[in-house]
């Protein structure tokens, strides 16, 4: 009994979620005390400062689970950021030049990433690319396709698209008070949304057969997964996603931008990563990529409430993509040496 | 008998036929617009066309070798933005570019290091890197660009043979010509075949795959910087985000694959290769001469060539494999060769 309540304690303290709350926890802790020895004024703990976190999370949330998902069934999607740019051109140039009302717009924009998706899925699976060229290649599309878009009445490619829809910002900036803090319906939409997937992920046989996927594509085969069909959902679910957080980043700042996103690229890859899913796919959830996310974005807050240069924080999203890579690689060694491999 | 066996060969090459669809191009954009034959036009297309040629050497090797480098533009980007800064700080243009080499050298041992010791995937190692040196870049010169103060070495890309050939072209033609005939007529060259083939056979072999790979990532590097220092000298100026719009590794990749070099590596030539960034190059030019206005199609038609020659590479593989009785197994939800 005693034995065993140890060996529980251990795996707690060795999981990957642990180290995460620790990693969240110094840097908050690291950031509230030093930030204001760094520069004089500047001060981590203050509401705002959790505002905003929360705020900056929605974007790369959904970008995370969308990536996430398709990661743990071992495949991957880079055009993300282009399609969350392209949905949030379609809908600014909707609503000021095309004289769509708000939600015709944003139904077209989603639609439209969708139909982005389903390529992507298409040349995947049909057409046998590696899912990374695939996307890399239809983000160069999509970047194409968004200069059509952006190109005004007198043939001039605008690089922002500037509007105005009351509607789409009512619903954008729309707020609950849950007992005195100010809370983001995107903020709810996102936890939501994080719960949902990840019980979709744990709990149910569709999320069950992600993990044979990822982890043993032959054998999930063998056992009668329809891996195409799966492969199509994720890919359009991702699309729907990416273009789900552009909207929000559009619906934000009230303008279209053929560079929307662009920070954001792999941040919700890396997220996962951070989180445990496993680069090959087969492990990791959702909630370990939301503490990933949380984690990346504690960092970049607390950067900046120190000033350090944006550019930087440029370096540091590469930066990071490789040390979770890193990470990954040696947890799965440890993995491989403990099984005897 | 051979003779035309020969003949017939080189007519179903992929090399040829991409010969044939650029003079297509050319006698389409003759029709269109007579006067895009000028001097002026002839003189900027080499210009484009010599710094893709020596980033093409770097990529298609690599590539072949089974790896792939997608930091290239923004690494070489940096090294440029090194070199203007030296310059200005009164230092001769021959050191600084020296310095800006071994930049190159030490970046591509950076990502070696990643995939070979790390066993990273070179596509992801390298897309980190690439956001780490575009952010370093960008951060020292606050996303502006540094004028490269030195006319000497401005007028480098500007020295023309016969009126017409711009030296640096020669250079990169010379660079293509050199590494062909290392990748086909020496003991190097082929066990880099072998090893982009199959990488645990070439190990069996007594080859050493992860010695060659990284040779191949310095190797790309270096030669990426060369193909920056060209592109700084022809825009007399170093920059953050100097070759990330023209994306000349893009560029490589493509004409790699349209020339007959497969995705998978372990097969494949360099002339396949400079066949296929001629037809780029040609067709980019020729679109922005007849339809200046629609960038857009432009961007598209760049896009697509990716597209059609992946589509081209995942026939001809299976077809090969069909040949040799073995069932193709699918890229599918696996990635298979994406070291």
């Amino acid at each position: 009994m005693e034995k065993q309540r140890v060996s529980q304690l251990q795996r707690i303290v060795r999981s990957k979620a642990f180290t995460l709350f620790v990693l969240l926890a110094v840097l908050i802790l690291g950031f509230g005390f030093l930030s204001p020895v760094i520069k004089r004024g500047a001060v981590f703990f203050q509401a705002n400062t959790l505002k905003t976190t929360l705020q900056d999370l929605s974007i790369p949330a959904f970008l995370a689970i969308g990536a996430g998902c398709l990661m743990v069934s071992g495949s991957l999607d880079f055009s993300q950021a282009r399609v969350g740019a392209f949905a949030g051109i379609i809908v600014a140039a909707g609503v000021q030049w095309w004289g769509l009302s708000w939600y015709v717009a944003v139904i077209l924009a989603l639609a439209l990433s969708a139909g982005i998706g389903l390529i992507n899925a298409i040349l995947v699976n049909e057409l046998k690319f590696q899912p990374f060229i695939a996307t890399m290649a239809m983000s160069s599309i999509i970047y194409a396709v968004m200069y059509l878009a952006a190109t005004d009445k007198t043939s001039q490619v605008q690089s922002t698209i500037n509007f105005t829809s009351p509607g789409l910002s009512k619903v954008i900036s729309w707020s609950v008070t849950l007992g005195g803090l100010e809370l983001p319906g995107t903020v709810l939409l996102l936890i939501v949304a994080f719960i949902v997937y990840g019980l979709v992920l744990s709990k149910t046989r569709f999320g069950r057969q992600l993990y044979l996927l990822g982890g043993n594509a032959t054998a999930a085969r063998l056992s009668g997964i329809n891996a195409k069909k799966t492969s199509y959902f994720l890919f359009i679910n991702c699309s729907i996603l990416s273009g789900l957080a552009g909207i929000i980043y559009t619906g934000r700042s009230n303008q279209g931008s053929l560079l929307a996103l662009a920070n954001d690229q792999f941040t919700g890859m890396t997220a996962a990563i951070l989180g445990g899913i496993s680069f090959g796919g087969g492990s990791g959830g959702m909630g370990g990529a939301f503490l990933g996310l949380l984690v990346i974005k504690t960092f970049s807050k607390g950067l900046a409430i120190i000033n350090v240069n944006t550019y930087l924080t440029n370096v540091l999203s590469g930066a990071l993509l490789l040390a979770a890579l890193t990470l990954d690689y040696f947890s799965q060694r440890r993995q491989m040496k403990r099984i005897g491999i | 008998m051979p003779k035309q066996s020969f003949i017939k060969k080189t007519i179903q090459s992929k090399p040829f036929l991409l010969l044939v669809i650029t003079a297509a191009v050319l006698v389409l954009t003759a029709i269109v617009k007579p006067v895009a034959f000028s001097l002026a036009n002839g003189r900027e297309l080499l210009q484009r066309l010599s710094y893709s040629l020596v980033f093409l050497c770097g990529v298609s090797m690599l590539l072949i070798s089974g790896g792939i480098d997608f930091g290239l533009s923004s690494m070489a980007s940096a090294a440029t933005v090194v070199f203007a800064q030296l310059v200005k700080l009164k230092m001769p243009w021959g050191g600084a570019a020296v310095i800006a080499l071994a930049f190159g050298a030490v970046a591509g041992l950076i990502n070696a290091f990643l995939v070979n010791k790390l066993n990273m995937m070179s596509f992801i190692a390298t897309i980190g890197m690439s956001s780490v040196w575009a952010g370093f870049a960008a951060w020292y010169t606050r996303g502006m660009q540094i004028s490269v103060v030195s006319a000497t070495f401005n007028k480098i890309s500007k020295i023309y043979v016969g009126q017409l050939v711009p030296l640096v072209f020669i250079i990169g033609a010379a660079l293509v010509v050199i590494y062909s005939l290392v990748l086909k007529h020496t003991k190097f060259g082929r066990s880099i075949l072998v090893i982009g083939g199959n990488q645990a056979a070439a190990r069996l072999a007594g080859l050493k795959p992860k010695l060659v790979s990284s040779l191949l990532f310095v190797n790309a590097s270096v030669l990426g910087v060369i193909g920056g220092l060209i592109f700084a000298s022809q825009q007399k100026a170093g920059g953050p985000a100097l070759l990330t719009t023209t994306a000349p590794e893009m560029t490589a990749l493509t004409a790699s694959i349209l020339g007959g070099v497969a995705f998978s590596g372990g097969s494949g030539s360099l002339f396949g290769a400079f066949a296929g960034v001629i037809l780029i190059q040609v067709l980019a030019y020729a679109l922005q001469v007849m339809i200046p206005t629609l960038t857009w199609v432009q961007l598209f038609v760049n896009g697509m060539l990716l597209v059609v020659a992946l589509t081209v590479d995942g026939i001809t593989m299976q077809r090969r494999l069909r040949k040799l009785g073995i069932k193709s197994s699918g890229g599918g939800m696996i990635m298979p060769g994406a070291r």
